[in-house]
């Protein structure tokens, strides 16, 4: 069992920052997950389905990183490769957020799978092994499963340019929005980092990286808001 | 070349045609307008009864007509959206 906090952790305001934070990236990324609920039933568009379950996990991945970093200001920060309470839910998290990545890039290349529906199961199979592979390896598996996203990331935007040039006659640019879904993803990354790779980030950096976070999602939501209203 | 139409243009078409026939067509005319092979037609056709966009129904002399249902009108109603969200997140 878990040592009980000391009052002096509940009236720390990282403590608080966490929870607010955690919650409001939750409570977003399900706005735009049941937001999206109708369009995506009427249209059964693919890309509109991953869209939407790359927030899903998020969400859960977001979740789950909340409470562990409740965990961490209450109990203290918790290793990789450790079983149990605290190795689950890291496991659980570097699932969960690569599928969302994954997600993410397969929502753009969808179309150029027969079965894209079948292609799914690899893409678990790949969260799988890349979460085993980041648990076992303790701290250097997660500065991997960091570059891991990283490169996910970067291949998401190779992709969006590359489907953005097909397309050069139907567009004038990458939408504006496109380009803050990925910017959060972005972010995302480094808070990442921030969280589980540097022990001593700046109160005023992390809090510049939450804001940020925060705003870029709630620009993809404001604009899921107004597509779906 | 005619470009080739997307899925979900297809069904705008199919589900206009129906509306604008004052919601009411005959299966060989709305076959005609929406400019589809009689294959791709009954493919489309399948779907969309499935779907609960269009239903079949009779009148008096056992005639067949295609009229759409709430959820046609509602995919009518937001398909200029769904693009929208389609192009926007480059999905």
């Amino acid at each position: 069992m878990p040592p009980i906090p000391p009052p002096h952790m509940l009236i720390n305001p990282s403590f608080w920052i966490e929870i607010f934070y955690a919650l409001i990236i939750i409570i977003t990324s399900l706005i735009i997950y049941f937001r999206t609920t109708e369009v995506a039933k009427l249209s059964q568009h693919k890309g509109i389905k991953y869209f939407r379950m790359t927030f899903l996990f998020f969400s859960i991945s977001y979740l789950l990183r909340g409470i562990l970093s409740l965990y961490k200001i209450l109990v203290g920060r918790p290793r990789f490769g450790s079983l149990g309470l605290v190795g689950l839910p890291l496991f659980l998290i570097v699932y969960f957020s690569t599928m969302a990545f994954l997600y993410l890039i397969y929502s753009l290349i969808w179309k150029e799978f027969k079965h894209p529906d079948k292609i799914v199961i690899v893409l678990h199979f790949i969260a799988f092994l890349i979460a085993i592979f980041t648990f076992v390896l303790t701290r250097s598996g997660f500065a991997i499963f960091s570059l891991i996203q990283l490169i996910l990331l970067i291949l998401a935007i190779i992709l969006s340019v590359k489907k953005h040039n097909i397309n050069k006659k139907k567009r004038k640019g990458l939408s504006q929005y496109y380009i803050i879904y990925i910017m959060f993803f972005a972010s995302w990354i480094i808070n990442n980092m921030a969280t589980f790779l540097f022990t001593n980030v700046s109160v005023l950096l992390g809090g510049f990286i939450y804001i940020i976070s925060i705003l870029l999602l709630i620009m993809v939501m404001i604009k899921i808001i107004k597509i779906t209203k | 070349m005619v470009k080739k139409r997307e899925r979900l243009e297809v069904i705008y078409d199919i589900l206009r045609i129906i509306r604008d026939n004052h919601n009411s067509i005959k299966p060989t005319p709305l076959l005609r307008y929406s400019n589809l092979s009689s294959q791709s037609f009954n493919d489309y056709f399948k779907e969309l009864i499935e779907k609960g966009f269009i239903k079949i129904i009779k009148d008096k002399k056992d005639r067949k007509f295609i009229t759409l249902t709430d959820q046609g009108f509602k995919y009518l109603e937001k398909y200029k959206k769904i693009l929208e969200f389609i192009d926007d997140f480059n999905l």
